[in-house]
């Protein structure tokens, strides 16, 4: 069993634990563009690159391999020149958000246990497989100010909705570790902290990320 | 987010706190928020201190939960970065203050 510390966590939801555990179920699987021994390198690399830990040798190549580092260490310094680069040396777009989205949720996993003091999740065994190729519409695909196309105007809730699995999974995890789209509207107490602490330390997150959106 | 939630709930949050540590953010138990977050993504101060005030001011589902708004947050950012998605010219013109108050005036969106 995955996530064990979780269970009977004091003060942790059941749907924390099942959550995670779907992550790391939907990791190991093949994705729309990775297989799954591609998307479990990318969480190995940008794990260890956000821990400060020697970078694993993977089956990613060199392009996919930075990104992946990017990713997990800086992701502020990702411009639109610095994806364009990424493009001219070979990244094929749709591996690109898959990678942002892996590398994002392994970023919030890890950075739960490390609030918890509670030790990093072992990755799981890649699972085999095709990749799936369920591509969004591209008559549905914009690009205006953004470094890859998305489904509808670009913003935070279609920011991987190019990838239509990846899209459903960040909003799996937001769901259990934030809060639903629904719950937004609430502006009192939600599971342990009233909405103005959630958000002190939303904010605080996110201006030491060097991030406002 | 966090302007609206204290205005709905006449709470008051000093700004600047979010930014400069030396201020009082005046919401109660926010300094030990705060310490906890700068504990996660800074490695400032002791991290089980910074647990214990929080677990202590509002909880384990407290803890519990400021644990996960970091994590989801950690993961908002790099979704943010990732794809470049762009802040609207009419939210900057109207944070610019705020901005500015923060010190994210010098940050590219």
């Amino acid at each position: 069993m995955t996530f064990e510390p979780l269970d009977g966590l004091p003060g942790a939801e059941p749907d924390l634990a099942a959550s995670f555990r779907a992550e790391w179920e939907f990791l190991a699987a093949p994705g729309t563009w990775l297989t799954g021994d591609e998307r479990v390198a990318v969480a190995a690399v940008a794990r260890a690159a956000r821990s400060g830990d020697p970078i694993p040798k993977t089956a990613l190549d060199a392009v996919e391999d930075d990104v992946a580092i990017t990713l997990g260490r800086t992701p502020g310094v990702i411009r639109a020149d610095v994806v364009d680069a990424w493009y001219r040396r070979g990244l094929v777009v749709e591996r690109y958000i898959e990678m942002v989205g892996i590398a994002s949720r392994i970023t919030a996993v890890d950075s739960f246990h490390r609030a918890m003091g509670l030790p990093l999740e072992a990755l799981p065994q890649p699972m085999d497989g095709e990749p799936t190729r369920i591509a969004a519409d591209p008559s549905a695909r914009r690009t205006r100010r953004s470094y890859a196309p998305t489904v509808g105007a670009p913003q935070i809730v279609t920011v991987l909705s190019l990838v239509p699995a990846e899209q459903a999974a960040w909003i799996r995890l937001s769901d259990a570790m934030y809060m639903t789209f629904e719950a937004m509207n609430l502006p009192g107490d939600q599971r342990g902290l009233h909405r103005s602490e959630i958000e002190v330390v939303a904010a605080r997150t996110s201006l030491i990320n060097e991030c406002f959106f | 987010m966090l302007r609206w939630s204290i205005e709905e709930s006449n709470r008051t949050v000093e700004m600047r706190a979010l930014a400069d540590r030396s201020l009082d953010p005046v919401l109660p138990g926010g300094s030990a928020l705060l310490d906890l977050v700068d504990a996660v993504l800074l490695g400032a101060g002791d991290g089980d201190a910074a647990r214990s005030a929080v677990s202590e001011r509002f909880g384990s589902g407290g803890l519990v939960r400021a644990a996960g708004v970091i994590g989801n947050f950690e993961m908002m950012n790099r979704l943010a970065d990732g794809v470049g998605v762009p802040i609207g010219p009419s939210t900057l013109k109207t944070e610019a203050k705020l901005l500015a108050s923060l010190g994210l005036d010098r940050i590219a969106h």
